[in-house]
């Protein structure tokens, strides 16, 4: 019999504030370092929160060092508020990797586009990517303070109140400006539904990734669908990765 | 070795540690969780005779120890079921198979037993007449009792399965709801089901939820849950299966306590899927270090 799946504990190794409220949490945990895959999720919790939040929590995987896992997070609820918190040896529960991965394309010119943190799982996947393709990165964000700081990183940074609109407007032309052949972006909603729509109209592929609210991440629950052109899917395990032509 | 073997009239279970409806899917997803095969029973997600796509999202918002739903019994309708899932749980021969029939109506629900009635695999049907989360059926059964007695007769009619009916506890009188069913021919009561509640979401001005009401489950809702048991368990003689945010050993044995025959966990399945098998070697671990068996436990007179 294969290998049972568990909650793990993992270990905090070291915690950070790169943007206005954004942090990046390292999570020490080998087993899951060993299987994780761009576009995977963990769920995650916080064995010192109280019992009034008992769901898991769904990020996206940032990176991995070593042994741990990075989470790049903002600050949105209560949560992410007590996260801010944890220090090197806390500990925190960890479901996972759970969901799909984002397709790995080789020779191709690939255009990664984040709207704020939705920036996260596309870093993992830049990471994944650079050695066979040419990878660029857009970062959207809305003001200066969000802006963050990319050593060694092909990440053109967009803010929007300086450039006087969103990442997203007129993207058709962007795509065509990098000659890409295949677009990934994680953010809001109607970000990407502008870059799936744009993506479409200049021919080339185009994935998203997903968030939700979600009980389980593993598919059972039914908590967590989206509307999408064949019926509702699943975003924690027919997704969080989707074929934009899916969705929009 | 302590003896957790349970009867639950005509339904016996190696042990009473069950999962309950749609918290637990159809079961094999949670094979690479649990061995499903130590439990006592798992009662599969609520089928109906056609698929459902389900409530529009949102469809879960967390609460305070605890969740609400408004997933609408969304399933892939009985053909699937039969065909292509119940299947899959061949393999599992020890833990017994609870099938959940959520009809929008009388013949429904019918047609639905007399369909599972034929399937071995099926070791009982469980007749859910308590979700919240539907126009047509569901909860509004269980607020008129001559047609839970309509619907209960209807459906012992046509299978010789033990008949679970699922009860709510959002109602005037659980009691006579409960004497009810039985009276109609239920073998086995399983209680509560989620309570209907509502969010309102404050930068919309709305409802969060489409359908304004969705099901609150899990450890919010366990006291509502005991006092629902102890109160059916004072007043009809057969067994029960308790649930309402079961969490740990010491919730498995309050419920037994107060009267339940048999323990099914929910909600909390999604926080911790290998609850439902961890529960079963504590509640042996329990009963050796108290020196209790199951049928001591019961409340002092």
């Amino acid at each position: 019999m294969s290998q049972r799946k568990q909650i793990q504990i993992g270990t905090v190794v070291g915690q950070s504030e790169v943007a206005a409220n954004t942090f990046i949490i390292s999570i020490r945990e080998p087993q899951l370092v060993r299987q994780v895959k761009p576009g995977h999720f963990v769920n995650v919790s916080l064995p010192s929160r109280t019992n009034a939040n008992l769901l898991k929590r769904p990020f996206s995987i940032y990176g991995t060092d070593k042994e741990a896992i990075q989470i790049l997070y903002k600050v949105k609820g209560d949560v992410t508020t007590v996260m801010t918190t944890l220090q090197k040896g806390d500990e925190v529960e960890l479901l996972g990797p759970l969901g799909n991965t984002f397709t790995l394309p080789k020779k191709k010119k690939v255009l990664l586009v984040g709207g704020g943190i939705g920036v996260a799982p596309l870093i993992y996947l830049y990471d994944r990517l650079k050695a066979h393709n040419e990878v660029k990165i857009l970062h959207g964000v809305r003001t200066r303070q969000e802006a963050m700081v990319w050593a060694n990183l092909p990440v053109q940074t967009h803010v929007d109140e300086e450039v006087g609109h969103y990442v997203c407007a007129g993207f058709e032309k962007v795509i065509r400006q990098h000659e890409a052949q295949h677009v990934v972006t994680c953010g809001p909603i109607p970000m990407m539904k502008e870059i799936v729509e744009a993506s479409a109209r200049a021919g080339v592929s185009c994935e998203v990734s997903l968030e939700a609210r979600m009980a389980c991440g593993f598919g059972v629950c039914l908590g967590c669908v989206i509307e999408t052109k064949s019926g509702y899917k699943k975003v924690c395990s027919d997704g969080p990765v989707f074929d934009g032509a899916l969705l929009w | 070795m302590v003896k957790t073997t349970v009867q639950l009239g005509p339904l016996t279970l190696q042990n009473p540690i069950v999962t309950a409806s749609g918290t637990f899917g159809y079961g094999v997803e949670f094979a690479d969780y649990l061995d499903i095969n130590k439990l006592g029973a798992i009662t599969l997600k609520s089928v109906t005779l056609n698929p459902r796509e389900g409530n529009a999202p949102p469809r879960i918002a967390e609460t305070p120890s605890g969740m609400m739903n408004s997933i609408g019994l969304a399933n892939h309708g009985i053909d699937v079921l039969m065909d292509s899932i119940l299947p899959k749980l061949e393999a599992f021969d020890r833990v017994k198979v609870i099938a959940n029939i959520a009809g929008h109506s009388l013949e429904e629900n019918v047609e639905l037993a007399k369909r599972l009635d034929q399937v071995d695999r099926v070791d009982a049907i469980e007749l859910n007449i308590s979700c919240p989360n539907v126009d047509a059926g569901g909860l509004a059964f269980c607020q008129d009792l001559p047609m839970v007695s309509r619907l209960t007769k209807a459906v012992r009619k046509v299978t010789l399965k033990p008949l679970i009916v699922k009860l709510s506890a959002s109602v005037p009188d659980i009691v006579a709801l409960a004497k009810t069913a039985v009276e109609s021919g239920a073998d086995i009561l399983s209680l509560i089901n989620t309570i209907p509640g509502m969010d309102v979401d404050i930068a919309k001005k709305a409802l969060f939820f489409k359908r304004g009401s969705a099901g609150l489950s899990g450890p919010a809702i366990r006291p509502i849950a005991l006092k629902a048991v102890y109160d059916v368990a004072q007043s009809v003689d057969i067994p029960i299966i308790g649930m309402g945010g079961v969490a740990s050993v010491e919730d498995v044995v309050k419920f037994l306590l107060v009267g339940a025959d048999a323990v099914s966990v929910g909600m909390m399945n999604f926080v911790r899927p290998s609850l439902s098998g961890e529960l079963v070697d504590q509640l042996s671990a329990y009963l050796v270090a108290s020196g209790e068996t199951l049928s001591t436990l019961k409340l002092k007179a």
